[in-house]
């Protein structure tokens, strides 16, 4: 049988993660179409037909006449919206409401960039620019800064629980954490608050499946700007669970 | 007479309340304007961090609706829209219509805000002069407007077949990438013109003549501060003419609000 949702990926995709755990928190049933970037899948003209901004993700809800929405944070707020009946991840106070909002729109305007753009300067920019990875990793602080002050006062972003607020924030937050701060950089100690709520999250079932998912989805393309291996070449040397989720990609494709 | 029922808190070097001044006057509303002195860091005070803890501009309080805070310029758009445009006339009722709207509220938010203020940051702002980041973000800009420019290709407007929140949020971050971003001999009639329409269309509507106008008489040279590389205290200190006249209009109004 056939999912009702179709969400189209990449490995190497930060934005995807927290549909999925949605999805996984409410029980849904999704297709999974990953797009080869090295191909460039995600700029034909038929995916553009979908999404004109020629990015991922991108959702298509069958149960739904096929419709399709992009934009993550539009995508998760259409979920939610649709299928958390019992608004578990959702507010129902007109505030509150408000709230979420405002944290959804900082997650996507604020953290995705920001971080996004210490990423690009740190890994993928045709020369290094010192001054630039500082201005970004600087912005990761100061945003850092942000949620800890506002998390000192309370635990969850809104409506005193776990919304699908928190849940966009987990990813670039975690990412950052690992790969774009200095080593010897303590979130604990610097930001204790933000910690606390970031490892609580950490902490849900959904998010250490999508994390392990991640993992098993990715074959090293996480990792690729680092090695500087392509797609393709990864794809040729790649063994065991690398291998495996190559060889399960390639069977489903089939 | 009854005072507004909404208070605006900006700073006139800001881009992102330009559309909410823009909505407040389509729907007729009236509002308070509290300018922030960003050379004194009014936006850094515990006091407006309690109202805004990201510390930046806008934030919009509705007196109207027990001094409720809002602040991230689109969600104030879309709280400031969904409560006062009973008539919908710029939003639309359509449930797919409403996703598309989001969409297009968080692109603006995520691509255009973001993208079009780091091209800004890297020309005029940052610590030293870096070529190859300019000409990502340029490169990104008119990676964008080909993205506005195929969609609008299709279509008028945005969403709903007619100018609702989505097509205004637009407006400002656009006008200033083709002012002072791009190069001066980018032609965007010739390389988007569908894109170039549809913002023509937009900044004849009177509301945007007249917020462009008010941002102009409100400026008193901020906006082009990081040209001149005046300090805004400098600027207060030397303004003459229209410049002049606006700072006595904030210092007057400073003094009517501390007395009200």
């Amino acid at each position: 049988m056939s999912a009702p949702l179709t969400l189209y990926l990449a490995e190497s995709g930060l934005n995807w993660f927290k549909l999925v755990v949605l999805m996984e928190e409410l029980g849904l049933e999704y297709n999974e179409v990953i797009l080869d970037f090295a191909k460039e899948e995600h700029k034909t003209e038929e995916y553009r037909k979908l999404n004109p901004n020629g990015r991922i993700p991108t959702l298509v809800d069958h149960s739904n006449n096929d419709e399709v929405i992009w934009e993550s944070n539009a995508i998760l707020k259409y979920i939610a919206e649709r299928y958390d009946t019992e608004k578990k991840l959702l507010v129902t106070d007109e505030k509150e409401k408000a709230n979420l909002d405002t944290w959804l729109f900082y997650q996507a305007s604020h953290q995705g960039p920001t971080f996004g753009n210490c990423q690009w300067f740190m890994f993928y920019h045709t020369e290094k620019l010192p001054s630039a990875v500082l201005r970004f990793q600087g912005e990761i602080k100061r945003i850092f800064g942000v949620l800890n002050d506002v998390l000192s006062k309370k635990k969850w972003l809104v409506g005193n629980k776990c919304t699908i607020a928190d849940l966009a924030f987990v990813k670039y937050n975690d990412y950052a954490i690992h790969h774009l701060l200095p080593t010897d950089f303590n979130v604990e100690r610097e930001f204790p608050h933000l910690a606390a709520w970031h490892n609580a999250l950490m902490d849900r079932p959904t998010i250490k499946y999508a994390f392990q998912h991640m993992d098993e989805l990715d074959v090293g393309r996480e990792r690729q700007h680092v090695t500087g291996v392509t797609h393709s070449e990864f794809a040729r040397n790649a063994t065991g669970v690398a291998r495996r989720g190559i060889a399960a990609e390639a069977a489903k494709a089939g």
